[in-house]
C-alpha cells in the first residue's frame, strides 16, 4: 500500500484535480491523501472485511491502518448492486 | 604797414593757429601767446591704433567698421576671387570649352531623342541612343503578355513563359471540381457530406455488396430485390461481416422481446452491429439474462460498435460486452439515459466512447461497478472520456457512480461541465481518480443548469 496525493487546483485557468501526480504550473488549493493498493491487489477494510478497490480517499479521520491488501481475484459477472 | 598794424596781424595769426590747435584737440594755455604755441601744439593726440586686415570677398557685401581699441585698417588685403566661391563652379556644371574662375567646363549639351520599343522577352533589354543622339529624354516601353488559362491538377505545376513573350497578362486559373479525382462520387462519400460539391449517399459499413437502397423507410432493398429488415454486406477486406438492423419495432420493452426477435431473425449472425438506427431504448442485449451471448457470441472481430438512434442504453448485468475481445469504439452519441456498470471491464483494445448526449445517470453505479470486477472502463485503454451533458440534476439519490470507472486504467483524463466540481468534487470516487493511476479530472467543459 502507498499514499500519493490528489491535488486539486487550478491549471492554465481550469480546475481540475490530478490523482497522483502534480504538473508544473498547477495553483493548487488543496491536497488530498490518497491509499493505493499495489498492483494486482486490491484494499480490505479490516473493520468489516469489505474489498474497497485500488483507492481510496482517506479523510474523516480514515487512515492507512485501517486497510490490508489482498491479492486480486476476478469474479464471475454479477449482477450490480443497487447500492 | 605800420608796425601797430603788423602786430596786431601777427596777433591775429596767433589766434588762428590756437583755434587750429583748439581743433586738432590740443589744450590750450592759459595765456595763449607765441611763447607757449609749441607746447600746444604738442598737446594735439597723434596716430591711434591701426591694424593690418585681410578680406576674403564672399557672395554677400561686407562692410568692415573699426572698433574697439582699433581706430583704423592699414594696410588692407583683399584675396583674389577663386572658384571656390561657389561649390558649384566644378567643370561638370561649364559647358566644355568654357572656363569660369579657372575651372574648365567639360559639359557636354544634351542632343536627346524619344524612343518607343516593345519587349518579347523576359530577359533584360538595353537601349541606347541611336547615331548623332548622346541621350534618351523620354521612351515608351510595351510589354508583349500571354493571356494565360491554367486548370489545376493533383500535381504542382511551373508555367513559364514562352518564347515571344515578356510575361503573362490575364492568368485564369479554373475552378477546382470533383472531376479532379474520379474517387470524388455519391457513392464514395458519407451520406449528407458534401465534396467539391458531390454530396455524399455512402451511409457507412463495409462496400463489398451491392445494394440498391439502403434505409428505405423500414425496410432494406437488396440490389436483388429483395425486402429484409436487416441488410449485410462485407467491407473491403472482405473478413468482417456488418449488419445494419433498421428493425420495423421501434422499441423494445424487455430484454426478452429483443432476444426473441433477435433469435428469429437473426441466429446465424455472426459480425458487428455497426448500426441500429430507429430501437430507442436497449436492455440486455448482448447477453440475457442467463449470461449467454447472444448476438456476438465470442466475436473476434468486432471492433466498432454504433447505436446512432438510442436515447437510453441501460444495462442491470455487468461486462455486456465482454466476448467482443477486440471491441475498439461505441457511439452513443445519443443516449441521454445510460447505465453501463462494468460494461467494458477487462477489454484491453478498448480506446474510446461517444456519451455526448448522457445526462441521466440515476442508475446505481451508472459508470461504476464493483470493487473486485471494476468500472465500466476498468482495465481498458481508454485516454478521455468526456461528459459534457451532465448536469447537477443528473445522479439522483445516488453517489456512487463512477466507483471503478477507471480501475487498473493508467493516465485517463475524465471531462464534466464546469459547475460540477461543486456536485462530485468531494466524491470519494472522483478524489481517488476513480479508481485508476495518474488520472486527471478536469472542469472544463461548458456549464450546464
Amino acid at each position: 500500500m502507498k499514499i500519493k496525493t490528489t491535488y486539486v487546483g487550478t491549471l492554465n485557468g481550469i480546475n481540475g484535480m490530478w490523482c497522483g501526480f502534480k504538473p508544473d504550473g498547477v495553483i493548487i488549493t488543496e491536497e488530498r491523501p490518497v491509499l493505493y493498493a499495489e498492483e494486482n491487489m486490491d484494499l480490505i477494510r479490516i473493520a468489516d472485511e469489505e474489498n474497497m478497490g485500488s483507492s481510496l480517499w482517506l479523510h474523516n479521520g480514515d487512515v492507512q491502518e485501517n486497510y490490508r491488501e489482498e491479492e486480486h481475484e476476478e469474479p464471475e459477472e454479477e449482477d450490480v448492486p443497487e447500492v | 604797414m605800420s608796425i601797430a598794424t603788423a602786430i596786431a596781424s601777427a596777433q591775429g595769426k596767433v589766434a588762428d593757429c590756437y583755434t587750429a590747435i583748439s581743433n586738432k584737440g590740443g589744450t590750450l594755455p592759459a595765456t595763449q601767446n607765441l611763447a607757449n604755441m609749441p607746447t600746444a601744439i604738442g598737446s594735439i593726440q597723434t596716430g591711434g591704433t591701426i591694424n593690418s586686415l585681410t578680406i576674403t570677398p564672399t557672395t554677400s557685401q561686407q562692410i568692415i567698421t573699426a572698433s574697439g581699441s582699433v581706430d583704423g585698417y592699414s594696410p588692407i588685403t583683399v584675396n583674389a576671387v577663386t572658384s571656390s566661391i561657389d561649390a558649384n563652379i566644378t567643370p561638370s556644371h561649364i559647358k566644355s570649352g568654357v572656363s569660369i574662375l579657372g575651372v574648365n567646363g567639360v559639359l557636354t549639351p544634351l542632343i536627346g531623342e524619344t524612343r518607343s520599343v516593345s519587349i518579347t522577352s523576359t530577359a533584360g533589354n538595353t537601349f541606347t541612343p541611336t547615331s548623332g543622339n548622346n541621350g534618351i529624354t523620354s521612351i515608351t516601353v510595351t510589354p508583349t503578355n500571354q493571356a494565360k488559362t491554367i486548370t489545376p491538377t493533383t500535381s504542382s505545376q511551373s508555367i513559364s513563359v514562352p518564347s515571344g513573350y515578356s510575361g503573362f497578362g490575364t492568368l485564369t486559373v479554373n475552378a477546382v471540381t470533383s472531376s479532379i479525382d474520379a474517387n470524388i462520387t455519391a457513392g464514395n462519400i458519407k451520406d449528407g457530406v458534401s465534396i467539391l460539391g458531390v454530396t455524399g449517399t455512402y451511409s457507412g459499413g463495409g462496400g463489398g455488396s451491392s445494394v440498391s437502397s439502403i434505409f428505405d423507410s423500414n425496410y432494406f432493398v437488396s440490389s436483388n430485390g429483395t425486402i429484409t429488415n436487416y441488410i449485410s454486406f462485407s467491407d473491403q477486406s472482405s473478413v468482417i461481416h456488418h449488419y445494419i438492423l433498421k428493425p420495423f419495432a421501434t422499441s423494445f420493452a424487455n430484454s426478452s422481446t429483443i432476444h426473441n426477435w433477435l433469435d428469429e431473425t437473426l441466429s446465424e449472425v455472426n459480425g458487428s452491429i455497426i448500426g441500429i438506427k430507429s430501437i430507442t431504448k436497449i436492455g440486455n442485449l448482448i447477453k440475457n439474462p442467463n449470461s449467454t451471448s447472444l448476438l456476438l457470441n465470442e466475436d473476434t472481430s468486432t471492433e466498432y460498435i454504433s447505436f446512432r438512434a438510442l436515447k437510453e442504453a441501460v444495462f442491470t448485468t455487468t461486462k455486456q460486452f465482454q466476448y467482443l475481445t477486440v471491441l475498439k469504439k461505441v457511439d452513443l452519441h445519443n443516449a441521454e439515459k445510460i447505465a453501463l456498470p462494468a460494461s467494458f471491464a477487462g477489454l484491453s483494445s478498448f480506446e474510446a466512447i461517444d456519451l455526448s448526449s448522457a445526462e441521466d445517470l440515476t442508475t446505481a453505479r451508472a459508470l461504476g461497478g464493483t470493487a473486485s470486477i471494476g468500472g465500466a472502463f476498468a482495465g481498458t485503454s481508454i485516454t478521455t472520456v468526456s461528459l459534457p451533458a451532465l448536469k447537477s440534476t443528473s445522479f439522483g439519490s445516488y453517489t456512487n457512480q463512477f466507483d471503478y470507472m477507471l480501475k487498473n486504467v493508467t493516465g485517463c483524463t475524465v471531462h464534466f461541465p464546469s459547475n460540477l466540481q461543486s456536485v462530485i468534487g468531494s466524491w470519494t470516487s472522483v478524489t481517488s481518480g476513480f479508481g485508476g493511476t495518474n488520472t486527471t479530472v478536469l472542469f472544463d467543459l461548458p456549464a450546464t443548469s
